[in-house]
């Protein structure tokens, strides 16, 4: 009896659920419009780049001049052009145009940084994927807050002369007000942030999630009295996780030490 | 066979095949997103989201037998994207918004298993989102476990337990609920996991 009931249930619970007659029509729309990349849907040229205006025409004439300018003065004036700049989302290891720079000095952290400083792991822009994240030092200036400090300052991505040197990171100055709390108790750390989602579209593939959770991980387990730790969406693992395509996961430090 | 043909139609880029895919899985696919989004309207935008998704990503897919799994993973990740700002329950009452409808319960049901059925439902959109959703496709579009755990990207025996947990949470509020002052309702017989 126990299934039987289960899906009568169902079926009278949803009985009434069913897709409006215009949802068809409305996933062809978007379709035509967001998806049929590479597939005739216009007969002409023009309708295939969607330029509708002579206005836009113009616009896009003017970006690729204005591209081809800039390619052409970095040609002739490579060693003005910052190299390994970054402060957007863009994934590790797509940034290293221009003169190569300074391959990530890094410090060591074993067995500790000195009192007084925190490691935060970043990921080297020349390192092949998937790639150990390296550390730099921070200040951390109350010794109960270490951990914090240690994330607040990870959120904020690397520094300007740090991505000069060639780190890089999917956190950045845009994800630097994006840590809700960080709570310590009998040796598992939960971090909670506010949905980084919008902030880092590519994060979520991957590699993206594992580089991400890499330069996360390593961080929090510097501090040995952390044995696991739990990230979250304000409040939710699993909103964190399914953001990066998995399930919510208690990540043990024994993987990353 | 019709099933794989359309997904292979649509590797190859012919949009018929969306018409063809929409007619097989549309209504499962919204009644999904439904028991996650608790909202209609909600539940056909994740839908859409989906379909868009497949068409996107469908050269990515090697097998088209596994089409099915990996569709309704969309969808349920879709669903819970979409429902995360708006965070919304099943509907109890039977007269609400988005409300089910009972009108299509035999007329010869007995009026008892009427109520026990109305009383699962209510106990269904109680259940919370983790053990509703692994329910929902295994009882009403027929997943098996191992497909439900490739939707859902959770181990097998993850499954089973969920489903298990769900079954007994059944029972014991509708136990519950009919519970008599001194003499126990027939339901108390109904124990988690036995055939009736």
């Amino acid at each position: 009896m126990d299934d039987d009931k289960i899906v009568k249930a169902l079926e009278a619970g949803f009985g009434k659920v069913h897709p409006s007659p215009g949802l068809l029509n409305r996933i062809k729309v978007e379709a035509d419009r967001l998806a049929w990349n590479g597939i005739p849907a216009r007969s002409s040229f023009w309708s295939r780049l969607r330029i509708d205006s002579v206005m836009e025409f113009a616009i896009i004439c003017v970006l690729i001049i204005s591209l081809v300018g800039f390619t052409a003065y970095r040609i002739a004036h490579p060693e003005k052009v910052p190299a390994g700049r970054n402060h957007g989302s863009t994934p590790p290891g797509h940034i290293d145009e221009g003169p190569r720079p300074p391959q990530c000095a890094g410090v060591q952290i074993k067995p500790k940084p000195d009192p007084g400083k925190v490691a935060v792991f970043f990921t080297c822009t020349g390192d092949t994927l998937p790639a150990t994240p390296r550390a730099v030092l921070r200040d951390a200036s109350v010794k109960d807050e270490e951990l914090r400090t240690a994330l607040k300052e990870l959120v904020k991505g690397p520094n300007d002369d740090e991505r000069a040197q060639g780190f890089t990171s999917y956190f950045s100055s845009q994800t630097a007000e994006m840590l809700n709390s960080v709570t310590v108790t009998g040796g598992r750390a939960v971090v909670d942030f506010k949905d980084l989602s919008h902030q880092m579209n590519n994060a979520s593939t991957a590699a993206g999630a594992g580089q991400l959770l890499r330069e996360l991980n390593r961080t929090v387990f510097q501090f040995d009295e952390i044995e696991e730790v739990q990230f979250q969406f304000d409040g939710s693992c699993d909103a964190f996780f399914q953001w990066l395509q998995s399930s919510c996961t208690v990540i043990s430090a024994a993987d990353y030490r | 066979m019709s099933e794989i043909d359309a997904v292979q139609r649509l590797k190859r880029g012919e949009r018929s095949a969306l018409d063809d895919l929409y007619t097989t899985y549309a209504h499962p696919a919204v009644r999904i997103a439904f028991s996650i989004t608790g909202s209609v309207a909600v539940a056909e935008d994740a839908v859409q989201e989906a379909f868009i998704q497949v068409i996107r990503s469908i050269s990515t897919l090697r097998d088209p037998a596994a089409f099915r799994p990996w569709f309704y993973r969309i969808v349920v990740n879709a669903a819970k994207r979409l429902s995360r700002h708006t965070t919304r329950t099943l509907p109890l009452d039977l007269d609400t918004h988005d409300k089910p409808d009972f009108s299509a319960t035999p007329p010869d049901e007995a009026a008892v298993e009427a109520d026990e059925i109305k009383l699962l439902w209510q106990a269904v959109a109680n259940l919370d989102e983790t053990h509703r959703v692994p329910l929902v496709l295994r009882y009403f579009v027929q997943l098996s476990e191992q497909e439900i755990a490739e939707a859902l990207g959770i181990p097998t025996g993850t499954v089973k337990s969920r489903l298990h947990t769900a079954r007994k949470t059944l029972h014991d509020r509708i136990a519950g609920d009919n519970e008599a002052p001194v003499n126990r309702s027939p339901l108390r017989s109904i124990r988690s996991g036995e055939k009736g």
